[in-house]
């Protein structure tokens, strides 16, 4: 069961969950808990974080990549990022795990 | 026995429908509908794949589905078992099932998970065919499609469908939506509006209060389209605001929004497979616009909502 809101460091390891299926659509993505039957939608800066995530990357590793993919501030970024984390895995669409 | 035309196929039904179905044109019967004697006479229907939430707490589930090789069984607990195969689909009514609720499923489910099993994509959705082509109304209940539907029908646009609308690609990569049949099924209310013979429609259920409303012919309304249309686009209905709105949604949001809107949902998913739904229903997202319409309650504001509604689609 992954954990609804879970403790975020850069060093955390964001992993998809089994079962997600994942679809680009227009520029951005649906996922699909095919078990639970959520649908989730990711833009553009959300799909790259996925595939980063997915590709093993830290939290902190993604964060690096995509100011250097995207204009924009660092704790914005940041900011962004764990609030799509924590909303992932209070969808149940991703396992975090601590460092 | 008669065949009928039904979502783009031929469909023989024993014994006959008692809903107005449009005769089948001619050609070879895509699927035989007969009764079955008994469920477990038939077949072992194993342990079930999908049960629906019971009507109230204690009850058995309203619907029931057992799959046994390419067959689906669905047991619906206030009617009728249906036995669904590639070509046949036999029902055996239940002890306290009566016939108009198992045709009402046969006509709704029933019929939605046999064309999903051939590649169809069937969305709980009104639909008109227009001069500018096939326009769908997304929604449940009380969402106001059925009515958006009837106001455009009382200008002239042919009826699609009213309820299942089933979808299905073309060589050249649009989406074509299949007519049901010519009947709709209004709120007294707003049947008066378009009706002029409302006080004399039947309801559609003893239990009901909705009426039955006849496409085509004196005492109905509009008229139906018997031949599939290229689907221009799809809307969803939101009553309540000020002002008619409407707004493009990006394919993601559009993509989800279709799934919310399939007809068979949960059910679906765990018949033909979550993964290739998906993609089925994302394959209608990437060619079809989906927009949201929002507008003022009341069906005097119907008029705008259908110029505002043309207009848009001309700009598409």
């Amino acid at each position: 069961m992954a954990h609804p809101n879970p403790e975020l460091s850069p060093a955390s390891r964001i992993q998809p969950r089994p079962g997600i299926l994942g679809r680009e659509i227009g520029g951005e993505m649906v996922l699909l808990d095919v078990e639970a039957g959520v649908y989730y939608g990711l833009n553009e800066v959300g799909m790259r974080a996925w595939a980063l995530f997915s590709e093993g990357s830290s939290l902190g590793a993604a964060h690096e990549r995509l100011l250097s993919e995207y204009e924009t501030e660092p704790a914005v970024l940041w900011q962004d990022l764990e609030s799509l984390v924590r909303d992932l895995a209070a969808n149940g669409l991703i396992d975090v795990a601590a460092p | 026995m008669p065949i009928y035309r039904l979502f783009g196929r031929n469909v023989a039904v024993e014994p006959p429908l008692v809903t107005r179905v449009a005769p089948s044109l001619g050609g070879s019967v895509d699927l035989l509908v007969e009764p079955m004697e008994d469920l477990n006479t038939s077949c072992d229907p194993g342990e079930p794949f999908f049960r629906s939430a019971p009507l109230a707490p204690g009850d058995e589930s309203w619907l029931t589905a057992f799959r046994s090789g390419e067959r689906y069984v669905l047991r619906f607990a206030d009617a009728a078992d249906f036995l669904i195969e590639a070509s046949r689909v036999r029902v055996s009514l239940r002890a306290e099932g009566d016939r108009a609720t198992a045709e009402t499923y046969l006509l709704g489910i029933v019929l939605a998970l046999w064309l999903e099993r051939s590649g169809s994509v069937c969305l709980h959705s009104s639909a008109v065919a227009a001069p500018a082509g096939g326009i769908g109304f997304l929604g449940f209940n009380r969402a106001g499609k059925s009515s958006l539907a009837a106001s455009f029908l009382a200008t002239g646009a042919l009826l699609l469908t009213d309820d299942v609308l089933a979808l299905d690609g073309s060589d050249q990569g649009t989406m074509l939506a299949q007519p049901s049949y010519p009947q709709m099924r209004l709120w007294p209310t707003t049947a008066v509006e378009f009706v002029a013979a409302a006080h004399e429609l039947e309801p559609v259920h003893p239990a009901f209060d909705k009426k039955r409303v006849p496409i085509g012919g004196d005492a109905g309304l509009g008229a139906f389209q018997d031949r599939a249309v290229e689907l221009r686009a799809l809307f969803l209905p939101e009553r309540g605001g000020s002002e008619i709105a409407l707004s493009r949604l990006s394919p993601r949001d559009a993509a989800i929004e279709l799934v919310r809107h399939s007809f068979l949902g949960a059910l679906g998913e765990a018949a033909i497979g979550a993964g290739q739904r998906f993609e089925r229903l994302i394959a209608v997202a990437e060619r079809v616009p989906v927009l949201r319409l929002a507008y003022p309650n009341g069906l005097e504001h119907l008029p705008a909502v259908r110029a505002a509604i043309l207009e848009r689609l001309e700009a598409l």
